[in-house]
């Protein structure tokens, strides 16, 4: 198992999965993830992750969802087991 | 009536008048919108297709109804300018139903917006759409029971195959208001509060129906970051409601149950949560979807679906690089192969024509009309054919297939560390890339972006920097002709694209985050591409081919009577500053009509290599066309239209100065 820490979506490598805690942004960038289905307690699956600071693309549910670096960062996540052992 | 019968509705009730498509991005309004109306509204794969709201009839023998297809709206809070196009319309109140199509592979996401249209109290009906792709995903979603939950019609359909449009059409009668979530207790109190304020102040009766449940006002207040303009043109009376209430929070009176989110609340704070409404109604869509769902298949964790495994090599960052390559590369080597081949096909077929038509000139007296017209007609009638076509026909059928793939948003994430130089988030090339296909629609496409500045330096580089497919023709053209140093124009080119892109974006720092939707991949459909490019190409019949004509025969009369001969007086100082004639400056102006006429006033002039290098740079960056300049003002504004206007042509100035200088 791994330890409950909590982490930023920029410390995830492709193929982890977690779950949003909080996204310590502004309200509109909240609002933003908010409307693609991203809110405290969603479970994302990291598909890649761009080098030099480039976007993080996330799946959620079935659909891709690509977040710049810096919004990325101030998402936190706490690692959740891989998708298929639910 | 008799219609309806045969459409399966034995008590047909009151036909709406108008009907209003709505839903999130890239679900499939348009496909339905076409579909039921037969309009040809534009269908890609990438979020932001449709910009702008498409009108269509639905008929039903004596009946017509109006249709209305939005641009895609994540939510009625939601922040770019396409989208809040969607709200005005369901603000302003002129719809009497609302279809609100969904994705069936997305449930819980849409029916977000879902529930907030169910606020609204305006009739509603439920368009199941892409139930085969949530069933190839082993997701059975059962339409009855979301029925019983949402209290509306809804109906599976697969619009791109056309299935269930019938029952949809039907389903338009049952129409109903449906039932409104409820909130939590401590958000309710809130609500009723203002809802009991809003009852106040907002007649029942005005001089039309109140067409919006004083509820979905009162949420519609809570949700909105900043007091939101199109509400109050809709409704002024909550203007002074807003205020007072806003004085009244200022001087203390804090609501009961605070929450800091509302819309006139002095003491927001930016980490607080988001407003409780939309999280409570994420939590109850999840819910909904939830209940309504039934994963059929063994094997369909999210990880293990079908295709993904494709999806997630594309989506590496090396995929994503190589993808972008081959993507430019592959579009330049077939635009220049298809045009080698067209130049010579074209030049083939018509030499006997033209020679017959260059003798025939010969019979007139010299400086006649009729001469000059035929003497005239040759490059008026061979360019745009041998060049114009073929480029214009290749750009637009290569960008059909890439907006189908669903590549588009793939390519604007892989190159958004790069276009964050310029200060504009990733999803800018979609504009940009369509820019080279026809800058017009590619201005209105900025509407997707995030924020103004974005929208604003998006806009300023198209105006200037990008040059459309008739352009490009054109120039490619005429620099054969003139044996013109290609590289250096198109070098100036990219270099004036960077260095105005890395000073604006220097120049209005934003915060602008980047979220962009990457859809799924699809096979593109070629009768789509298809049918896309040619209504893109009905512009090269009905403006490209009559403007080149006209104007290279008003060109030939002005220059060989000698009216363009007061340019030339101008000749010592343009000579001297720029290495030009003065005419040049005729084709410099040109370029506020059309960028693609201006190398044509070129054509008339005995240039030199160094000479047209310079000039045809020139008219490359300049300022942005008749067309262009009317969407900057509707879009930007007076203001900043005018500025994008003196730039550009400071900046094509500043281009003939320096190369001027620098070449030998």
């Amino acid at each position: 198992m791994w330890a409950k820490a909590e982490l930023s979506l920029t410390d995830l490598k492709p193929g982890d999965t977690a779950e949003v805690i909080s996204i310590r942004k502004g309200k509109r960038a909240q609002m933003r993830l908010l409307e693609l289905g991203i809110t405290p307690g969603t479970r994302i699956t990291v598909v890649a992750a761009h080098p030099l600071r480039g976007p993080v693309v996330v799946r959620v549910g079935m659909l891709e969802v690509a977040l710049g670096w810096g919004l990325a960062s101030s998402v936190r996540v706490r690692r959740s087991s891989q998708a298929g052992h639910l | 009536m008799e219609l309806a019968t045969s459409y399966g509705v034995t008590n047909p009730v009151r036909l709406p008048r108008t009907i209003a498509l709505v839903g999130q991005p890239n679900v499939g309004k348009s496909v339905v919108m076409n579909a039921l109306t037969g309009t040809r509204a534009f269908v890609s794969n990438y979020p932001g297709t449709t910009v702008e709201l498409t009108e269509g009839t639905l008929v039903f023998g004596e009946k017509r109804i109006k249709v209305i297809d939005t641009p895609g709206t994540y939510s009625l809070h939601s922040d770019t300018e396409d989208q809040r196009v969607t709200q005005r319309v369901l603000l302003e109140g002129g719809v009497d139903l609302i279809i609100n199509v969904i994705d069936a592979a997305n449930l819980a996401r849409n029916l977000y917006l879902t529930l907030q249209l169910l606020d609204l109290g305006i009739p509603l009906v439920v368009a199941l759409n892409q139930v085969d792709r949530a069933k190839a995903a082993g997701l059975e979603i059962d339409a009855k029971k979301l029925e019983d939950i949402l209290g509306v019609p809804v109906v599976p359909v697969v619009a791109t195959k056309c299935e269930g449009l019938r029952e949809l059409v039907s389903s338009i009668w049952r129409g109903r208001v449906g039932k409104p979530i409820r909130f939590s207790d401590q958000v309710e109190e809130v609500i009723g509060h203002l809802e009991r304020e809003i009852e106040k102040v907002v007649p029942e009766v005005r001089g039309r129906r109140r067409s919006h449940a004083p509820r979905a006002l009162a949420i519609h207040l809570m949700e909105h970051d900043r007091v939101d303009e199109d509400l109050f043109e809709a409704y002024p009376e909550l203007r002074a409601l807003v205020e007072r209430l806003q004085r009244q929070v200022g001087a203390g009176a804090v609501c009961s149950r605070c929450y800091r989110s509302c819309a006139f609340c002095p003491a927001r704070d930016e980490e607080h949560p988001s407003f409780p409404t939309c999280l409570e109604r994420t939590a109850q869509a999840r819910a909904i979807a939830s209940q309504v769902t039934s994963v059929r298949a063994t094997r369909t964790m999210p990880g293990a679906l079908r295709g993904r495994t494709v999806e997630d090599l594309l989506d590496t960052p090396t995929a994503g690089l190589v993808i972008t390559g081959l993507t430019a590369y592959f579009s330049y080597k077939v635009v220049v192969l298809v045009m080698d081949l067209f130049d010579r096909l074209v030049t083939i077929a018509t030499s006997p024509l033209l020679q017959w038509i260059t003798s025939l000139a010969g019979h007139f007296p010299e400086g006649s009309f009729a001469g000059l017209f035929l003497t005239s007609l040759p490059e008026g009638l061979v360019l745009p054919f041998s060049v114009v076509f073929p480029a214009m026909f290749t750009i637009y059928m290569l960008m059909g297939f890439l907006e189908d793939t669903g590549l588009l948003p793939r390519i604007a994430v892989t190159l958004h560390r790069v276009t964050s130089f310029l200060g504009v988030p990733g999803q800018a090339v979609v504009p940009l890339i369509l820019g080279f296909g026809c800058r017009a629609p590619a201005v209105l496409a900025t509407r997707s972006l995030p924020d103004r500045r974005s929208r604003f330096i998006v806009s300023t580089l198209l105006s200037m920097a990008v040059p459309c497919a008739a352009s490009l023709a054109i120039i490619t053209g005429v620099s054969q002709v003139f044996d013109v140093n290609l590289l250096v124009v198109y070098g100036v080119v990219a270099a004036v694209f960077t260095g105005t892109g890395v000073i604006l974006g220097r120049l209005f720092r934003g915060e602008g985050e980047f979220v962009l939707e990457v859809p799924p991949l699809r096979w593109p459909s070629f009768s789509n591409v298809w049918r896309k490019s040619r209504v893109r190409m009905s512009g090269f019949f009905l403006h490209v081919l009559p403007l080149l004509m006209g104007v290279s025969v008003i060109l030939r009369y002005l220059v060989s009577g000698g009216y363009l001969s007061f340019l030339s007086a101008l000749g010592p100082v343009t000579s001297r500053l720029f290495g030009v004639r003065g005419e040049v400056f005729a084709a410099v102006a040109m370029t506020v009509v059309q960028r693609y006429l201006a190398p044509m006033v070129l054509l008339n002039l005995p240039l030199s290599p160094r000479e047209a290098t310079i000039a045809v740079s020139m008219v490359s960056l300049s300022m942005p066309c008749t067309p262009v300049s009317v969407l900057l003002v509707k879009e930007m504004g007076w203001r900043t239209a005018i500025f994008i206007l003196i730039l550009a042509l400071g900046v094509s100035l500043g281009v003939g100065l320096a190369l001027n200088l620098v070449l030998p």
